[in-house]
């Protein structure tokens, strides 16, 4: 037996989040003697791992606020019997028909085309004040903050597919939950309260651990997260944050969401100057991502993952959507032609609480044992 | 150091270091060794050669590969055949069957005019009247009343692709996906492993696995025969365990590791199974230094000046600037589900999704690998051909604006203009439904993620 076989990883991580779950559970026991007593949590540090991750969507009944005019109805499968009718008056080639649809989808032309697009209206959207202005353009909130900027809603607000119910939408986030490409999570330090602290740090991650369940299915805190710190780095990235009153605000850092569906895909998007607004408890945390998506790696995101049969599930046309994105790009503008990359975008997002081991050090280090043994003792 | 070892943990190392100079658990992955396989009787005419990267597989007296073509279910309906009824004939289809939503059947295929027959490309292994059945070869009548040999039930096919002996162009074990056509396999001899291993096709070569899937692993501290895996070691690592009735196979064999507990061990070195390896044929226990996945045979090497890199999915292959590599995958929608992914095949469907049906914007946005003038690869896998860009086919060396590129199974490979750094591969799964039926997909070596 060498020494090296004493060091390997299998074993050092059973202990590791063995030590970290009972920390947790420690800390999870009395979390709400930390709530009112608000302690740091262990180590100065909290994770939290993505559970459910979505472009928010305001949604009135029926959509009647926003889509009075209805959804988008011509999907790739409507417009093509339109285009290419099957009544025996002309032969269609593949070459003329289906290919010029498909390379349409890679290559899409900004020059209209006879199909409508309807955008989503009205003045309530999800979101975040992203630039501190209050504009034409901009949303109010649900809960009435005015300047919310998230011109995605316009874009999406009246597809099928991202709205609650829709199939993609369900099955994009069974996926995501799912797959282990998709595994992102964000760590908080440098905290002395997760109710009260005006300089934290927040850093976000790929991980390499399926999300704890309970048995039925359900997202449990105390679950443990190891850092993906080789296939992942590019998920990797930093802000600073302070917390109010249990609501986390964050500084500007870029975002990077995973999309792995079935068939192998795997895709991710850009979000520029993401800044996250959550409430925070011990055990999850909840609330909004703001910031500018990246119009390219939005869209390849999107068709890389769905093939246009998915999409037509809910009257998506992609080149119709590539359009609207560009319509209504509002940041990045290219440094030649002066056109927006970008657009403004919110996320609806839920987290569960995770340990986080970082591959350089043992986690469930003197530190967070003495928290624990400090808590219990009541100091 | 054995390639495989290089290329773990550090992102954009060439190939070229290759050598192994270490202990034998790394060696009985080296060069040069090939896949036992059982030696069943063969009928008359036939043959088996190994082959670089598919192992041992089947061929007719010419050394042709042997494929079979079995039924997949897709979206609108099944193709392929199903044992000992072969469908593919002289009809010479001119229209989609719609089996792709959510396009409908009956659009004129691409160059119908020149447009093969099933068997034009794929010529039936036709038996003689006196041929006689053997083991699991068998012989099915084609519908026009022709014997065909077939073997374990699959009717047996030769691929026009095919040149030489141990070409396996015409189909792969690999590269078949949920949204993948009904495609062609090679066809081959079963492995010469004890029941509890299987040996699966990869890009670095046959991997041996449990039945269950899972990797097995040797460690460079054993000695031959003989485990020096104890103690914590087995907290980390399980020995696979041979059961009392269990008998050496091949190159399969036990040794005692403990007082009435027998272990296999492979070239005469241990295997265990990694107890964290999170999925099947994992490569991660690799990881750890000193341990090593098992193959029975590795394959060839990319040429001098690929690179292999981290990204997000996992070890992907590279140019020399370590930019993401692209294979060209395609099948029409024909009721023959024939290949459009080489050369010779119509370039329609390639055209529209590399450039939206203009070959020149294909060369810019998916830029073939060019080739130096007189680079050799050294094995049939990799290989470079002369390719008339405007045309997306074969060229004449000297023709006019003639590129000389790198090919992969006789297919030509690609980078993306918009991948800059080594991690990206913005074009994983780009076209028609995620790129498996006609669309690009990187060239992955070691799927972590999916």
């Amino acid at each position: 037996m060498s020494t090296e076989q004493s060091k390997s990883p299998p074993s050092s991580t059973v202990a590791r989040v063995a030590i970290a779950g009972i920390v947790f559970a420690a800390w999870g026991c009395a979390s709400a003697a930390i709530a009112a007593s608000d302690v740091a949590p262990p180590g100065r540090a909290i994770g939290y791992v993505v559970t459910t991750i979505a472009p928010a969507v305001y949604e009135t009944t029926d959509a009647k606020v926003e889509c009075p005019n209805g959804l988008n109805k011509l999907g790739p499968r409507e417009q093509f019997k339109i285009l290419f009718p099957e009544d025996g008056s002309k032969k269609w080639k593949v070459i003329d028909s289906q290919l010029v649809r498909e390379s349409e989808v890679w290559f899409p032309s900004m020059v209209p085309d006879q199909f409508p697009f309807i955008e989503a209206i009205g003045k309530t959207a999800i979101g975040l004040d992203l630039d501190g202005k209050v504009k034409p353009t901009d949303f109010t909130s649900p809960e009435g903050k005015p300047g919310v900027d998230n011109q995605l809603y316009r874009v999406i607000g009246c597809l099928l597919n991202y709205r609650s119910g829709a199939s993609i939408r369900n099955s994009e986030k069974d996926f995501f939950q799912n797959y282990a490409f998709n595994r992102i999570f964000i760590e908080l330090t440098d905290v002395d309260s997760i109710v009260n602290d005006d300089d934290v740090t927040i850093t976000s991650y790929r991980g390499l651990d399926p999300i704890m369940r309970d048995a039925a299915n359900g997202f449990q805190p105390g679950g443990t997260e190891r850092v993906d710190a080789r296939w992942g780095k590019e998920y990797i990235h930093h802000a600073k944050g302070k917390i109010v009153d249990g609501v986390l605000t964050t500084g500007p850092m870029d975002y990077i969401i995973p999309q792995q569906i079935a068939y192998e895909s795997a895709a991710s998007s850009v979000t520029r100057d993401a800044r996250f607004e959550l409430k925070l408890t011990p055990e999850r945390a909840e609330g909004v991502i703001g910031g500018y998506a990246d119009i390219d790696s939005f869209y390849r995101r999107t068709n890389r993952g769905w093939a246009t049969h998915h999409l037509s599930y809910g009257q998506q046309v992609s080149p119709l959507v590539y359009r609207a994105l560009r319509r209504n790009a509002d940041a990045y503008p290219d440094p030649k032609t002066g056109e927006n990359t970008a657009i403004s975008a919110a996320y609806s997002v839920k987290m569960v609480q995770v340990r986080v081991l970082h591959p350089e050090k043992e986690v469930a280090d003197v530190t967070g044992v003495q928290a624990v043994e400090q808590l219990a003792e009541g100091k | 150091m054995h390639f495989l070892r290089n290329v773990l943990g550090v992102a954009g190392i060439a190939f070229a270091v290759a050598t192994n100079a270490h202990a034998s658990s790394a060696s009985l992955n080296a060069r040069g060794l090939k896949e036992d396989y059982v030696r069943a009787p063969l009928p008359p005419g036939f043959q088996v050669v190994n082959t670089e990267l598919e192992g041992p597989v089947f061929a007719d007296a010419q050394g042709r590969t042997l494929y079979k073509w079995p039924k997949k279910q897709m979206r609108n309906g099944d193709a392929g055949e199903v044992e000992e009824k072969p469908t593919c004939d002289n009809h010479i289809y001119r229209e989609t069957g719609g089996y792709m939503s959510p396009y409908p059947a009956g659009l004129e295929l691409p160059e119908v005019e020149s447009r093969p027959s099933c068997v034009d490309v794929w010529p039936p292994v036709l038996a003689s009247a006196d041929a006689k059945p053997i083991g699991k070869w068998k012989i099915v009548t084609r519908l026009d009343g022709r014997k065909q040999w077939a073997y374990g039930g699959w009717s047996l096919y030769t691929s026009i692709m095919d040149k030489k002996p141990g070409d396996v162009l015409g189909g792969s074990a690999m590269f078949h996906h949920g949204e993948s056509a009904a495609q062609r396999h090679p066809v081959g001899p079963e492995p010469n492993v004890p029941p509890q291993f299987e040996i699966n096709t990869t890009m670095f070569g046959r991997l041996a696995v449990l039945h269950e899937g899972w990797s097995i692993y040797t460690y460079e501290g054993d000695g031959r025969n003989k485990s020096n895996c104890a103690g914590a070691c087995l907290d980390g690592w399980a020995p696979i365990i041979a059961a009392e009735y269990a008998r050496p196979v091949g190159e399969w064999t036990t040794f005692e590791r403990a007082l009435g507990v027998r272990q296999w061990a492979f070239r005469g070195m241990p295997v265990y199974r990694h107890l964290t390896d999170p999925k099947i044929n994992s490569l991660d226990g690799g990881d750890i230094p000193r341990w090593h996945n098992v193959y029975t045979q590795m394959a060839p090497e990319p040429p001098k000046g690929f690179t292999l890199k981290d990204t997000a999915v996992g070890v992907v292959l590279g140019d020399s600037d370590g930019r993401t590599v692209y294979q060209y995958v395609c099948d029409d929608d024909a009721p023959d589900q024939l290949a459009c992914d080489h050369p010779n095949a119509p370039q329609a469907y390639r055209f529209a999704i590399c450039g939206g049906g203009d070959p020149d914007r294909c060369v810019k946005t998916f830029p073939y690998m060019i080739a130096p003038v007189g680079a050799k690869s050294g094995n049939t896998i990799w290989g470079t051909m002369y390719i008339d860009p405007k045309t997306g086919k074969k060229a004449d060396a000297d023709k006019p604006g003639a590129l000389n590129v790198w090919a992969f199974r006789g297919r030509p490979v690609y980078t993306y203009v918009v991948d800059k750094k080594t991690y990206e591969m913005n074009a994983q799964d780009w076209g028609e439904f995620n790129g498996q039926r006609n669309g690009f997909r990187a060239l992955v070596y070691r799927l972590v993620f999916g």
